[in-house]
Order: C-alpha cells, then structure tokens, then sequence
C-alpha cells in the first residue's frame, strides 16, 4: 500500500511538450500518442486494463435508466454477464468453475463472475470518488499551506506529519470502528487518509515554484496575493495533481478491499472482491476458487493503475524515466 | 546535536499528546455502548449497566473542557473528567484493563510482544534481503530484461493485497496437499524452532514481500542517481574496478535514503500485522488490537494506539538521529 510520490516536478510536462515541438516534425495528435504509447508499453497496458474495467463496471450489472420526458418509469438496461450479482440460487453452493459458471459459485450459489463485474463498480466508485475528492482537498491545503508560510504553515505541516507517522491501516480501521460502515463512510474515510501525504506534497511544490521568477513578476505589477495563487500558481502545480491521482488510485482500492475483507467495508447486498474473500475464508471447507478471482481482480486493477501512474510520473519527470 | 535531539524530542512529546487526545475523542462519539459491553452485553437489566458505567466512571465528562451550545455557561470546566483519570493512570504507569477479561492491558502486552516482535524482525530481514540485492542487480544491469522482470515483479508485489496472498498461502497447500502450519496457539522457538518457523516464516514473507518491493524501487533509483555522481566519475577515472566503485562509494550513499524507507515500512508493518496475524492466527499484538478494536474496548484501543504512536514517534527520532548524524547538512537545516 505505498504511494510513494516523491520528486515530481509538475512543470516537467510543458517543458518536455514545448522541447518535443521543436525537435519533432509536426505531426498529428493521434500521431503523437501513439508515440507515447509505443515509448511506455507497461502505462498502456494499465491504461487499457483501466478503461476495460471502466465499461465492465458501468455496463456489466445492468444500468437503470430513467426516462426524462415519458414519465418517472425505469428501463434496465441488458447485463453483460447472464446472471445478476445478488441471484441467490442460480447454481448449487460452491461450484467449482464450469461453462454456465466461469468463476464458479459462492455459498448460496450466487454466480462469481457477476459478483466480480459487479465488484468492479463498487471498487472503481469508491476508489474515484475518495481519491478525486481527497486530492483536491489536500491541493487546496497544501497550497494554502505553503504560500502562507509562517506559524499557519508550521501548524498544518506537524499536524500532516503526526498523522502520516500513524500506521494508516490502524488508522483507518480506528476510524471504520467510529462510524457505521457503509459505501459513504468508506469512501469518506479513504477520502482522509488521501488528504494528508497530498498536503506535505503539494505544499513542497508550491515552495519551490513560489521562488520562481514569474511570481516575482506578478507581484512586481501588483497582482494580488489570490491572483498569484490561482491564476499563476495553481495551473503549474495541476499536472502534479493528475500523477498524485494515478498512484493514490491503487492505494485507495486496495485500502476499500482491506476495509470490505476485515468487515468494515462495504455492508451486503453490494458486492465488494475484499468482503468476497473473507467470506471464502471463513466458509467451511473453503472455496478455493471463490477466493481466488476477487483477488486476481484486484491485483489486476491495482497493478493497471500502478503501471500508469509510473509512466505518467515518468513523461511528467523525464530524468526519471526508467529509474523507477 | 543534542540542540537538534532536545526539538525533535518535543515535537515527539506533543504529537503523542495530540495523539492521545484525538483517539480518546473519537472512541468517545463512536456508536455503541462500552458499559453494557463491559457488564456482558445483550439483555442485561438498565440499573445493572448503569452501575458498571459508574464504576467505570463513563458517566463523566469526556474532556476537562466541555462547550455546550444549548445553555450557559457555555464553557464549562470538568475537574473530576474521564480523560485526565485515563492519562494520569498511563503517567503513572497503569495501562487499564481489558473491559471483558479484566487482564491488565501491560499484561497482554508483555505476552504477546515477543510474537509480534518475532514476526517484525523476520519480516524486515525478508525485506532487506529481497529488497536490497534486487535493487542493486536492476540497477547495475539496467534496462536489461533482468532489470524489467524485477521491476515488474516489484509494482506487482505492490499491487496484490496481502491479506489475499496470506490467504491464498494457508488455503492452497492445504487443499492441494492437506498441509497446514500450526495454527491457534502460538509456538514459542524456545520450545520447538521447527514449529515456531513454521509458524512464523510464510506470514513474515508475505508482509516483506511488499515493503521489499518498495525497498527494490528505493535501492534501484538512488543507486542510479549515485553513480551519475561526479566522484563516482572520479573513482572511474582513477581506474577503480567497478565492483569497488558500486559496493565501496556508491552503496554507502545509497544507504541513507534506504535506511529512511526502512523505518517507514517498518511503522507501516505495525499495520500490516494486525492483517497477517488474525489470517495465520497468531495472538500477537495486532491480533489484540483488532480485537479490542472490534470490541469497542476504550481501555485497550486507547492504550495500544498510544503504544503504538510511541512507537512510531521513537521510530521516526531514530531515524532523524541516525540521519542528522549521517549527513551533518541535515542538523543546521
């Protein structure tokens, strides 16, 4: 559960477009991507993996769609897979993996490959929502923080680093215990958790960018202090914020599966890969199978957003390229 | 030095302090009822939970200062408060009790740390030896299909979880092979090292696995960063062979950053235990944690987590310590 985001310089992207244009013949945008594409096959197969998962977890459990004009009536849309994910029933308990049942049953014969699927939007909603919102609430602070200075960013600095010197998942399961799980707590307690290391981060950015001379030209016509922050300031420090999303993404949906699998996550009905493997766990004789493709899936999706978010690192820093 | 030591010393003091009363807070609005936990739980009759409550003396005031918004005065005083009782017991060395066994919180603590501290110590040795020598090899050979597959192979071991993977090492073998390590009480290595190994090894793997990957990546970047260096040119030029430019300059360099991670993967364990303990069963401390967690057991959630932030706290000034002294640009900083 790292989110190791040190040493990112977020002006790097402008840098490397602006030397790109120069060096490279024009060519088009299609062109271009797949240029950085074919330079970072691993960030591409994350990619893909990300936005396969994005439609299986969209489309996969069936969509209800309400009709706007014709009246407050619902029209499901079709699933992907054949069973729905809360079908008690649909094969005999714990089937091993068969045609009509790729990934086998659960204990009342739900089927797994539906659970899974539907597994994927639980994890993927969570993991979006805490992250986006973490990220941009820790931004904001960190900003604040360090072009305040003074004993306003004296106080929020050793707040951030009692808080990230705590084991986070004692952190987070302390704070599970003081609120009645559901998918809003679990998604507002990882929203948290992403908020402090975003702080201590996007803070030291805006020092070493606060010291640049485009600053100083601001405020030598007399550009306000907001002016500077969000006019001058913020669009520099952005792209800092796209990589610390990428990486905090894998961490985000491995910490709500931690959560699901010690019980303080998702609650039933939803379905949720970490809870599905506790209950293999604790189901007599265990299911082998069961457990399995819930963990194969969120290794997969971890391991996709982990991928993309080193090769976004690497074009946003290019004397890291390689090197981690 | 001891100027740098005596600040770091006090900032540890008053994030432990902040600590403390952020925990005590938040167990405090937490839902359910630690009274009728204690006296049994269920269907017990009112005047009995009533009794325990005050004999616990959780029907004081949380705080010595309490705000009530409704009447005046608004700011009220509480000299007879819950947490100061707490925190004058800890001071003086009295950790609490257990609410439902009643063993005394440092009595656990005594019986179970040489566990979890067994499991720490194989662990972090599984991370350095995995983790060091991988990053050395991806980075002398590197962009070599060695160094691809190790990198691979480390953002995987990021990517799966670990309570999945310990999962999966105690139920394959044992549906495969019929095989299982001894499980529910704990093997002291005194009384049988084969049985305690078992025990203990898989689970420690597991942990190091990830924190090793994390170690590789850290080992693999700065040593590439060093021997880009201008002494390690230097040494280059004056016609050093270039093991001993790699084990001999560039290493030693290497080492501070490493060592640093190593005491963070070493506070973040205190985590990954309380997972890899209730999977292997063994009643360590995260197991205990977890449990009290679970249990809504003020005393011992309160007191672990003031453990374990002592823990941290000392951690991180032994590492600031350690680095202060490596690298004397730090202190004037």
């Amino acid at each position: 559960m790292s989110t190791d985001t040190s040493a990112i310089h977020p002006a790097g992207i402008e840098q490397i477009l602006a030397a790109e244009q120069e060096l490279r013949p024009r060519s088009s945008t299609t062109r271009k991507l797949l240029h950085v594409a074919r330079d970072n096959p691993l960030g591409t197969f994350g990619l893909i993996v990300i936005v396969a998962l994005l439609v299986v977890g969209t489309f996969g459990p069936g969509l209800a769609v309400s009709i706007p004009f014709g009246g407050p009536q619902i029209v499901e849309t079709p699933r992907l897979t054949s069973h729905a994910y809360d079908d008690i029933g649909v094969g005999t308990k714990n089937e091993d993996p068969s045609q009509a049942h790729p990934f086998g049953t659960d204990k009342v014969g739900r089927d797994m490959l539906a659970r899974v699927v539907a597994g994927a939007r639980i994890s993927m909603l969570v993991g979006f929502i805490s992250v986006v919102g973490g990220i941009a609430i820790g931004m904001l602070i960190g900003i604040f923080s360090g072009y305040s200075g003074g004993w306003v960013d004296s106080v929020i600095q050793r707040t951030v680093d009692s808080v990230i010197a705590f084991p986070g998942l004692v952190l987070l399961l302390i704070l599970m215990s003081v609120f009645k799980p559901s998918m809003t707590t679990v998604t507002l307690v990882i929203m948290l958790i992403t908020v402090f290391p975003t702080i201590r981060i996007s803070r030291g950015a805006t020092l070493s960018e606060r010291n640049n001379q485009y600053v100083e030209a601001a405020k030598s016509i007399g550009a306000s202090s907001n002016r500077i922050l969000f006019r001058h300031l913020a669009p520099n420090i952005l792209p800092l914020g796209i990589v610390l999303m990428t990486t905090s993404l894998g961490a985000a949906i491995l910490a709500e599966s931690a959560l699901s699998f010690l019980g303080l996550g998702i609650p039933e009905p939803n379905p949720s890969w970490g809870r599905d493997i506790s209950d293999a766990r604790n189901t007599q004789p265990i299911h082998v199978w069961w457990a399995l493709f819930p963990g194969i899936a969120i290794s997969l999706t971890v391991l996709a957003f982990n991928l993309l978010g080193d090769a976004i690192r690497d074009i946003a820093d290019p004397r890291l390229r390689g090197s981690r | 030095m001891l100027n740098f030591i005596a600040r770091r010393l006090i900032i540890s003091a008053a994030i432990i302090v902040l600590l403390s009363i952020v925990t005590f807070g938040l167990l405090r609005v937490a839902p359910g009822d630690a009274a009728l936990l204690a006296s049994g739980g269920g269907f017990i009759p009112k005047e009995q939970v009533e009794a325990e409550r005050h004999e616990r003396g959780l029907d004081k005031p949380y705080f010595p200062i309490s705000i009530r918004a409704t009447d005046p005065p608004f700011v009220r005083w509480n000299s007879d408060n819950q947490y100061w009782a707490w925190a004058s017991d800890i001071l003086r060395g009295d950790l609490g009790r257990a609410a439902l066994t009643d063993v005394p919180v440092s009595t656990a603590i005594k019986d179970r740390l040489p566990t979890t501290l067994e499991l720490l110590v194989l662990t972090m040795s599984t991370t350095i030896l995995f983790g060091v020598p991988a990053g050395v090899i991806s980075a002398l050979y590197r962009n070599s299909p060695i160094d691809l597959t190790v990198r691979f192979g480390a953002i995987l071991a990021l990517s799966v979880p670990s309570f999945w993977l310990a999962t999966m090492v105690l139920i394959l073998p044992s549906e495969f092979w019929g095989y299982a390590p001894p499980l529910g009480r704990t093997v002291s290595f005194m009384d049988n090292p084969w049985d305690n190994l078992r025990q203990f090894v898989p689970p420690a793997i597991v942990l190091g696995i990830a924190a090793s990957a994390t170690v590789m990546r850290l080992t693999r970047s700065s040593l590439l960063e060093v021997l880009r260096a201008d002494y390690v040119r230097t040494a280059r030029a004056k016609g050093l062979r270039e093991s001993l430019i790699v084990y001999r300059h560039a290493l030693k360099n290497v080492m501070i950053p490493v060592i640093t991670v190593l005491g963070l993967q070493f506070t973040g364990l205190l985590g990954g235990t309380l997972f890899i303990e209730l999977i292997f069963s063994i009643k360590g401390l995260g197991f205990y944690t977890y449990e009290a967690i679970f249990r809504k057991d003020y005393t011992v959630v309160q007191s672990m987590t003031l453990y374990i932030g002592i823990v941290v706290v000392m951690t991180q000034l032994l590492i600031d310590i350690t680095y202060a002294w490596i690298d004397p640009r730090i202190r004037y900083s």
